[in-house]
């Protein structure tokens, strides 16, 4: 069933009660009609608050609340940039789970829902933003691959020459995602970058380096 | 405007296409507004089962005119039994009732796996265009349709490359995808080659992005393999064969045993477990995802 169908048959049903309503008695129908009159109650209610019954955008908001966006983004601070930028005030809130309520129940007292789950959306986007790659990292991760396919004796040149200074050895060995120590020194990063550009070089080796 | 319709396609099995295709497209559905159908190709009926409970799925499918089989079939013996409305199944998954009212999936079949055999009966490029030919009209209803690939490059997948606009790469950081990786991008080149005469109307469609799938911060074991990856993308962009904006999505899609339970729960990861790693990552993920298809692209 869907929910057109479970339209219909409410509609169906309900015109058969009204036009019998007068014969309708005994006890297992009066139950099931109790039963009935809760359930429809319940639902009634839940319709209700999905189709906007709370305030318009209060639905949406509760559900972005509740995602894994917010789990992963909205901590009390995060709560609290929102809340002043909307109210111009933060929360009283110390704790996430209050501070949800007193933003929620903020929200759909100055009724905001909308402009909020608007406000929150480009929150998460901006959130799941990543920091872009630096500039030069295809050309660093061209230059690992290089490295990689130089005989010993002009892999060691390079080494004494061009890439003598660690600076150099190191910017090489984070844009490459090379594993390295916090303060490494100037031979294991050697041994490192020689590692993974040999190893680039025979794993990517059928396609020429630019 | 019709859907942009991305074709989840890696002949390597388990790098993680239809835990791809179910989250981002239920996330894109539930948090995001769009209307995304799933279209599944693949005889393991991977995302039909994990969207749909299995009675339910039996039943629906009994009836094999309502499956995705049925599209091929008809080519293949000259029947017109499609019926994309009964084979559409609206708002999955469902619990009698839609839970994402925005996410449809046209399931498939085990009967699938006989596609591929039958299909060669027909000799000419037109096997590769059944699916493009059943569906277009219906891309119109849709943002997006995701075409969830069986791992192969077989026939059936050939019809998603045909019909796709794009194409995404699911892949694990590791050598073995490495390897693979470049026939993949060869042999999806290749093809479109040969179909370029079809490609008038149309552009012709590229790899515009990879999903980093099963990653783990550990000593750089999986940064280094990324890496190695990236530098492979490097050095196909300039031959043309990947688009020049191709990019590996971010952030990485972490192992995380909620979403392997969440197949068994028959939900998108999200709907079952909203606070773990794995919902989200997925939902950092569709943001970049639609940051990249309707920004960059």
């Amino acid at each position: 069933m869907n929910y057109q169908e479970l339209g219909e048959y409410l509609r169906s049903m309900g015109n058969q009660v009204v036009a019998n309503h007068e014969k309708l008695e005994g006890i297992p129908l009066a139950r099931a009609a109790q039963s009935l009159e809760r359930a429809v109650f319940q639902f009634g209610k839940k319709l209700d608050d999905f189709l906007g019954g709370r305030g318009p955008g209060i639905q949406e908001l509760d559900e972005l609340l509740k995602s894994p966006q917010a789990k992963a983004h909205l901590p009390l601070a995060g709560l609290n940039i929102i809340s002043r930028k909307l109210f111009g005030e933060t929360l009283k809130a110390e704790r996430l789970p209050t501070g949800r309520k007193e933003f929620f129940a903020r929200v759909k007292k100055e009724q905001v829902g909308e402009e909020t789950v608007e406000v929150l959306k480009d929150f998460f986007f901006q959130a799941a933003q990543m920091v872009p790659p630096p500039e030069d990292k295809v050309s660093l991760q061209n230059e690992l691959l290089r490295l990689g396919s130089l005989p010993e004796e002009e892999l060691k040149f390079e080494f004494s020459h061009r890439l003598k200074s660690l600076s150099i050895l190191k910017n090489l060995a984070k844009a490459n995602s090379l594993p390295i120590s916090r303060n490494p020194k100037k031979a294991d990063l050697i041994d490192v970058i020689t590692h993974y550009a040999r190893r680039a070089h025979a794993n990517i080796a059928h396609r020429a380096p630019p | 405007m019709p859907a942009k319709v991305i074709a989840f396609v890696n002949f390597k099995g388990g790098v993680g296409k239809t835990a791809n295709v179910v989250n981002i497209g239920a996330d894109l559905a539930k948090y995001h507004g769009k209307k995304v159908l799933i279209v599944d190709l693949d005889a393991q009926s991977n995302s039909s089962v994990w969207l749909m409970q299995p009675p339910e799925w039996r039943k629906h499918t009994q009836d094999l005119s309502r499956s995705v089989y049925q599209i091929f079939r008809d080519k293949i013996v000259g029947t017109h039994l499609f019926d994309f409305e009964k084979a559409v199944v609206h708002g999955v998954p469902r619990r009698e009732f839609p839970l994402i009212a925005g996410l449809d999936l046209l399931p498939s079949v085990v009967e699938m796996v006989k596609i591929e055999d039958q299909i060669h009966q027909i000799k000419s490029v037109s096997a590769f265009t059944i699916l493009y030919q059943a569906l277009k009209t219906h891309f119109y209803s849709y943002h997006y349709v995701f075409l969830d690939c069986p791992p192969n490059l077989y026939s059936v997948s050939k019809n998603a490359l045909f019909a796709a606009d794009y194409c995404v790469v699911p892949y694990i950081p590791d050598y073995l995808s490495l390897s693979g990786f470049e026939i993949l991008v060869d042999m999806v080149h290749e093809f479109y080659n040969r179909m370029s005469g079809h490609f008038t109307v149309r552009p012709w469609p590229q790899i515009a992005a990879f999903i980093i799938n099963h990653f783990a911060k550990q000593k750089n074991v999986f940064e280094t393999g990324v890496n190695e990856f990236e530098i492979t993308i490097n050095q196909l962009k300039p031959g043309g064969k990947i688009h020049p904006q191709a990019t590996c999505l971010q952030p990485y899609i972490r192992f995380n045993v909620h979403v392997a339970e969440s197949t068994n729960e028959h939900l998108p990861v999200f709907l079952h477990k909203p606070d773990s790693i794995g919902a989200m990552d997925y939902a950092d993920l569709t943001q970049n995802f639609l940051r990249h298809f309707e920004g960059v692209l």
